[in-house]
This record gives C-alpha cells, sequence and structure tokens, in this order.
C-alpha cells in the first residue's frame, strides 16, 4: 500500500455480533518515525488505508491504528488473522 | 522563534497514560502543561516539560512512539480577552491553527498559550509585528 505513516505490519480481525453481518478490522502500526501528533491527519491515514483496502479487496473495513511493536512479530508463519467470530451461531 | 513540544501517540489501553508519566517521573522531567486529544481507539498526549531531550529519550526507551513537535509559545496578560487578542492576531492574516492549549505560569500574572500551526513563520510574522510576547524554548521551560 506504500502508506508511510504506517509500518508494514498488519493485522486482520474478524468478529460478528448477533444477528449482524461480519466485520473486518484492519490494525495498522503507526510509524514510529512518521507519525503526525494532529489528529485529522491521524484520521486521514486511517481514512486511506480503508479507502485502499476497500478499492483492492471490494471489502468495506474498519480501521485501528495501534503503537508499534505491538501487532505480534512473525515466528517463521506470520499471525496475520486473527477469527472472533463464533461459527457455531 | 519556536518552542519544542513532545507528542506520544497511545492506545487507549488501561494504564497507558500512567506509563508515561512514571517514565517521566523516573527521568526527573517536570511536566509544565499538557493536553490530551482523544480517538475512541487512540490519543495524542502532548506536553511541555522542563527538559525535551531527556523527556524524549527517556520516553522511547520505555517504547513510547514519541515525537518532537515545533511549536510557538506566547505569553499573554491572565486576563479576560488575553488569549482572544492573540488568536485575533493570527486568523487576522487567514491562518489556520491546528490546535492550542494554555496554562498559567507561575509568577500568576501572565498566561501562556501553546499553539500548533504549519504556517509558523507566517503566524510569528503576526505575532512578533505587534510586539507580542512569544518565548523561547529556554524561555518556556524555565516558567
Amino acid at each position: 500500500m506504500g502508506l508511510e505513516e504506517t509500518t508494514p505490519n498488519y493485522l486482520l480481525v474478524a468478529d460478528r455480533k448477533p444477528r449482524q453481518m461480519d466485520e473486518l478490522e484492519v490494525q495498522v502500526e503507526v510509524s514510529p518515525e512518521r507519525f503526525s501528533d494532529e489528529m485529522a491527519k491521524l484520521e486521514a491515514v486511517s481514512e486511506r488505508v480503508r479507502a485502499a483496502v476497500e478499492s483492492a479487496l471490494g471489502l468495506s473495513v474498519a480501521v485501528k491504528l495501534v503503537e508499534p511493536k505491538t501487532l505480534e512479530r512473525s515466528m517463521g508463519k506470520a499471525k496475520r488473522v486473527v477469527d472472533r467470530r463464533d461459527l457455531g451461531q | 522563534m519556536t518552542a519544542v513540544q513532545i507528542s506520544v501517540f497511545l492506545e487507549n489501553k488501561s494504564g497507558r497514560l500512567a506509563e508515561v508519566t512514571r517514565a517521566l517521573a523516573n527521568a526527573g522531567v517536570n511536566i509544565r502543561a499538557l493536553s490530551l486529544a482523544e480517538t475512541i481507539d487512540y490519543g495524542v498526549l502532548r506536553l511541555i516539560v522542563d527538559r525535551p531531550t531527556e523527556a524524549k529519550e527517556a520516553l522511547a526507551a520505555a517504547g513510547f512512539t514519541v515525537t518532537e513537535t515545533e511549536v510557538i509559545a506566547v505569553e499573554m496578560p491572565d486576563r479576560p480577552g488575553g488569549l482572544a487578542a492573540v488568536v485575533d492576531l493570527i486568523t487576522r492574516r487567514g491562518l489556520n491553527i491546528e490546535y492550542l492549549y494554555a496554562f498559567v505560569g507561575r509568577r500568576g500574572e501572565n498566561a501562556v498559550v501553546i499553539i500548533r500551526i504549519d504556517t509558523i513563520p507566517e503566524a510569528l510574522a503576526a505575532l512578533e509585528g505587534v510586539g507580542a510576547r512569544v518565548l523561547s524554548a529556554a524561555e518556556l521551560s524555565q516558567i
């Protein structure tokens, strides 16, 4: 995606609330060197990620900015997806 | 003439703010003013401290996402209209303030407003042109 305000690390979190459609959240780390302290600019970063995912995949996602180094680092195979859905419903 | 603000990106997690203040306390850094902007997921803590370099190093060493931000510090009379006069000087030139916050100085007669603006040279020209008291980083750290 090439957003310099974020690191290349991400995590996809799938969730399902009762009687609602499945939701997908994309967690992205802000770059420690490039983060802005202005809320409008941070929100613009979220929006650019959201729009890029929607454009590439046709999926509407929620984007959550997180602190650097908080997403699990790959130990061999990277863990990129967490599925919190209760598929027994 | 500008001053230095320390900005910290914080996820909304229980205890995260306390870890910042603890790291600064352990480094012997004194907080002079602060502002916290928040969203549902994260916040940005903006700090004016007596020793910005030490504060940034201590927070980075403690694992925080921290940066220095160039801001304008203006001293103004601590009375009704003091802030309005400063803001007028900037907005009259059509300049857009990103955010600001203020605190009362130790002497009690004056207050200080911290201003973050993209057009720093133009804002400084607007303020200094009419004799507003813009503080240096050293002056700010001694208030």
